[in-house]
């Protein structure tokens, strides 16, 4: 069974910065594997061990994106791919679909794609059934569980209030949620080993992409500005007193707001 | 010394923090519950490959510095959680009978150790030994192809869990000669063990430390380790690496006690301001923060001997002079800033001082290292 | 992106209408709401795309909430949910009649078929928004969404490509007046479904048991946070929720410690609540639970700091220990009630 994971590199910060043009400001930003893509090397592995096969992880990003690569080889990912080039940069999740998609059309003969269901910066969840269109897979959303048998993949659904059991031959895309399991804690072993291995930079050109589909260019979805929120905030009449006079007044305003 | 820690070490360290943060405090729950270590605690250890450190692959090791254990060790220590002295000890045992023992002695008891199938133990201990070989009253009588074991240690670890001990005895083969100590790898379900209860520790929570008891026990001679009449050496050799590894644990809780404090003292609001910009108390901040990374270099340093296979007997006792006294008092200092509530065990600053005086007295004495320490000044040219 | 779109030749404003069994989704009808009002903006017709088996009776529904037209596209094999199938469909119609935009509630199928739809459409789709609004000097979709978890919002349009896309997330939009006079046209799209083209199997379909209705729809909701997480709080909640026939939510921390289960996480990274009354007890305030409940009527919030950003969402603010305000909050309500 060959399996390609799709991982996304995002910065673990809650304050984040952006530039004039409105893009994320990522120097100096601590960064981590989004949180429920972890669960999807997880998925991946549990499915090699079970039937053979081997792993292997593609990361799109700038460059500091190999410590992400290194660590799902750590987890125990038999080979990792990064795919850096300026071209990519900016790409909406179109654009991130489409660079995506050729990568895996360039490893070839798969027999899964699995991914998060969404990364923790953006929230889209838009990647994983675009890369499925790229690629003309079905598409197995919102995993909570995950089964094969070699030759097809069945999957628990969570499709908002329905639980549903749904299938598909291979090769099929696969997207998870973070229920789906309990990911493993980086072995020892596949820490020493992970250092050792190359993980290949692939650019724009080594993975046949057309330019014009790639990076903010090919992006039809176009920022035009970043704000932060504003919540309207009402003055706040604070209540004093024991406890049993606040209470009553609590009663009376909704009392009077017919709340009870 | 360059300390400058690579990303191997970096992410030893990771995994290290992602199962303190997920797994031990279930782990630790169990044991405030039971008294006891969880059943499966070694499984878990072995699921991250966190057993057999510095041992060789052939042997289910993972042949890699110890410098990386005592990373990880810091981790745990952190917790403030008991959990990692069955991690330790099938590490620094397996280790040991990699180091004495014949290929068919580390074929049969290592892989198990590093598996996590076998519960490890360290004995020399008993109820009036303290330090001295000679005041050993765990006695092996030679029998044919066998030894009997007859005696009883006291305060061992791991003790009444299934698995290998080495268990150093008196060799009354060697009656009347100067070094009359064997180290013996015994089967701790053998017939004619058996175990005392728990004892109650001061720290340490949830650890399973008690009496063992042998009534001719019967011992295989391919069971030593080492040669006759080197227990004792098998002993001091074993114990530099256990306080180096005990020292990396402390610095642990000494750094969280430290977090602790410094959280504490930003939430804690003392006329209209965090008491931590009191002079008194970033002053205490600052010295807590030097003590605790002087004492991390002296273990970082000790380690590299270690692992660069000098000798490192005076480097690990230096390690428990040094460190012991100085974490315990980093400990106190946080539970004091914490005021009436450092003592409560509402706050974890309590817990970390009572597992920090644990480093005093257990795995050989403050004292007894500082003679070690002292007697190698005087002796040196 | 190779080809752009030839921009005016694309008009009108279309809604996917979901439906689970014959039941139109809420969010369906929230969406009308608002793109009844982007359609009268652009001076355009709105029209609603509903899929399923046997879902006539609904496309009526879809009129009296503002639809002027419903594509419906029926077929036995569209009775579940499927990605390609619906893809396929929407897709081939939205060829032929180029709507200029195209929303879509962010529930789980929205989610789901969106942006298949929107990748096949050679067309962006901006997820999740919480504001959608026309710029009618460029007359383009204005769509806002939070990012970062809520500590950004983001505006983005799609200026060069049609439809422009975007979802929606539950509960932020009003449902419309239902006008049972209005009247619409119901187009009827012809369905032809090879076997070969079925690739995902259904196996297996279950409602799941829900107790009554949604956090998102809860008139009244009383919310539970780290600071009221203690067993005695945590039961005094419970009681007041019982008193007032509330639904309990809480923030993020509370889900993880597993006082309350994530479909009741209030918050970016949960539901927006809109009830008339919220009583927040031992939440903070943070920004990440505060953006799920700005739509919140009036607020009473219980906190032991005085200071707790949560005060300034409040209408009332009582600073004490939900465990001792609560006992005396219940007894006085049963007061009233008796």
């Amino acid at each position: 069974m060959k399996i390609i994971v799709t991982i996304k590199q995002v910065p673990n910060v809650t304050k984040v910065k952006w530039d004039a043009d409105g893009s994320l400001i990522r120097a100096g930003l601590p960064t981590i594997i989004n949180p429920v893509d972890k669960h999807a090397i997880e998925a991946a592995l549990e499915l090699k061990e079970k039937h053979g096969g081997e792993v292997i992880v593609i990361s799109m990003g700038p460059g500091q994106v190999e410590s992400a690569l290194r660590e799902a080889l750590c987890m125990g990912a038999d080979q990792a791919i990064q795919l850096t080039d300026r071209k990519f940069a900016g790409a909406d999740t179109w654009a991130t679909s489409y660079a995506l998609g050729c990568a895996i059309k360039k490893i070839g003969d798969y027999d899964l794609v699995i991914s998060g269901v969404e990364a923790m910066d953006g929230n889209t969840a838009q990647v994983g059934p675009q890369m499925a269109e790229f690629l003309g897979l079905p598409l197995l959303s919102y995993a909570l569980g995950i089964e094969s048998d070699g030759k097809k993949v069945q999957i628990q659904q969570k499709l908002g209030d329905f639980e549903r059991k749904i299938e598909a031959d291979f090769p099929a895309l696969v997207t998870v949620e973070k229920e789906i399991n309990e990911y493993r804690v980086t072995p020892m072993d596949k820490i020493l080993e992970a250092f050792e291995k190359e993980i290949p930079v692939w650019e724009a050109d080594d993975v046949d992409a057309e330019l014009v589909h790639l990076g903010l260019k090919g992006s039809p979805t176009k920022l035009r500005k970043v704000f932060s929120p504003k919540i309207e905030k009402g003055k706040v009449q604070m209540l004093e007193g024991t406890p049993e006079e606040i209470a009553r007044q609590v009663a009376d305003k909704l009392n009077e707001k017919f709340l009870i | 010394m360059d300390f400058t820690l690579s990303p191997i070490n970096k992410m030893v360290i990771k995994a290290g923090k992602d199962f303190c943060e997920r797994i031990v405090p279930e782990i630790d729950a169990y044991m405030a519950e039971h008294g006891d270590y969880p059943p499966d605690l070694l499984e878990k250890y072995a699921k991250a490959r966190m057993l057999g450190f510095d041992v060789p692959k052939e042997y289910g090791g993972l042949a890699t510095t110890n410098f990386n254990l005592i990373l990880l060790i810091e981790e745990f220590g952190k917790t403030g959680s008991t959990c990692f002295l069955p991690l330790l000890m099938n590490n620094s045992v397996a280790e040991t009978i990699c180091h004495w023992g014949s290929e068919e002695v580390k074929k049969k008891f290592v892989p198990p150790l590093c598996d996590g199938s076998a519960w490890a133990t360290m004995a020399f201990t008993e109820p009036d030994t303290g330090s001295d070989p000679k005041m050993l009253t765990t006695t092996a009588t030679p029998d044919g192809d066998d030894f009997i074991i007859n005696g009883c240690k006291r305060f061992i670890s791991m003790a009444n869990k299934p698995g290998y001990g080495v268990f150093i005895c008196k060799d009354l083969s060697l009656a009347g000669q100067p070094h009359d100590s064997t180290a013996f790898i015994i089967d701790k379900k053998s017939p004619g063990i058996s175990c005392s209860g728990h004892y109650e520790l001061t720290g340490l929570d949830g650890a399973d430390t008690c009496d063992i008891y042998f009534n001719n026990v019967r011992v295989p001679k391919e069971n030593i380790l080492g040669k006759q009449g080197q227990g004792f050496n098998v002993l001091l050799r074993w114990i530099s690496g256990e306080r180096i590894q005990q020292a990396a644990g402390m610095v642990g809780v000494g750094h969280q006690a430290y977090l602790e404090a410094k959280k504490y003292s930003m939430q804690r609001i003392v006329n209209g301001m965090p008491m931590g910009y009191m002079q008194g108390f970033y002053w205490m901040l600052g010295e807590m923060k030097v003590k605790i990374d002087a004492c991390r270099l002296m273990v970082y340093n000790a380690v590299c001997k270690q692992d660069a296979g000098k000798n490192f007997d005076t480097a690990s006792a230096e390690v428990k002079v040094f460190t012991t006294p100085l974490i315990q008092e980093v400990t106190r200092m946080a539970v004091q800033f914490h005021g009436s509530y450092g003592y409560s065990k509402e706050y974890l600053v309590e817990k970390l001082f009572r597992i920090a005086m644990h480093q005093g007295v257990v795995a050989s004495s403050l004292e007894i290292n500082k003679t070690i320490v002292g007697m190698t000044a005087l002796m040196s040219k | 992106m190779a080809t752009k779109a030839n921009i005016e030749e694309h008009k009108n404003v279309w809604v996917f209408a979901e439906q689970n069994n014959g039941k139109l989704a809420k969010v369906s009808l929230e969406m009308l709401g608002e793109g009844r009002k982007l359609a009268d903006k652009l001076g355009v017709e709105l029209a609603a795309f509903l899929i399923g088996d046997n879902v006539k009776t609904s496309a009526e529904t879809l009129i009296a909430y503002g639809a002027d037209k419903v594509f419906l596209a029926e077929d036995p094999e569209l009775k579940e949910y499927r990605t390609e199938l619906y893809t396929d469909i929407i897709c081939k119609k939205a060829l032929e009649e180029k709507p200029e935009i195209l929303i879509i509630g962010a529930s789980a199928i929205g989610r789901d078929l969106t942006p298949r739809v929107s990748f096949r459409l050679n067309t962006g789709c901006t997820a999740d928004c919480t504001e959608l609004d026309i710029d009618e000097e460029k007359r383009l979709l204005v769509s806002t969404r939070p990012a970062f978890g809520g500590n950004v919002m983001a505006t983005i349009i799609c200026p060069e490509h049609r439809p422009q896309m975007s979802t929606v997330r539950p509960g932020v939009m009003a449902v419309p007046e239902a006008d049972a006079s209005r009247t619409g046209e119901i187009i009827t799209v012809p369905v032809e479904i090879k076997p070969e083209e079925i690739k995902v199997r259904v196996i297996e379909s279950n409602e799941k048991e829900h107790e009554g209705e949604k956090i998102e729809d809860a008139e009244k909701v009383v919310g539970i946070g780290i600071g009221a997480s203690d067993p005695e709080s945590v039961e005094y909640v419970k009681e007041l929720a019982k008193v007032l026939g509330a639904k309990i939510g809480g923030s993020r921390p509370c889900v993880e410690k597993h006082i309350i289960p994530h479909e009741v996480q209030v918050g970016q990274t949960g539901k927006n609540i809109r009830p008339e009354l919220y009583i927040p007890c031992g939440i903070s305030g943070t920004v990440q639970h505060t953006t799920g409940i700005t739509n919140a009527k009036y607020t009473i919030a219980i906190n032991k700091d005085p200071n707790a950003e949560i005060f300034k969402f409040a209408n009332l603010g009582i600073a004490g220990d939900a465990k001792v305000i609560l006992p005396a909050i219940i007894k006085e309500i049963k007061k009233y009630k008796a």
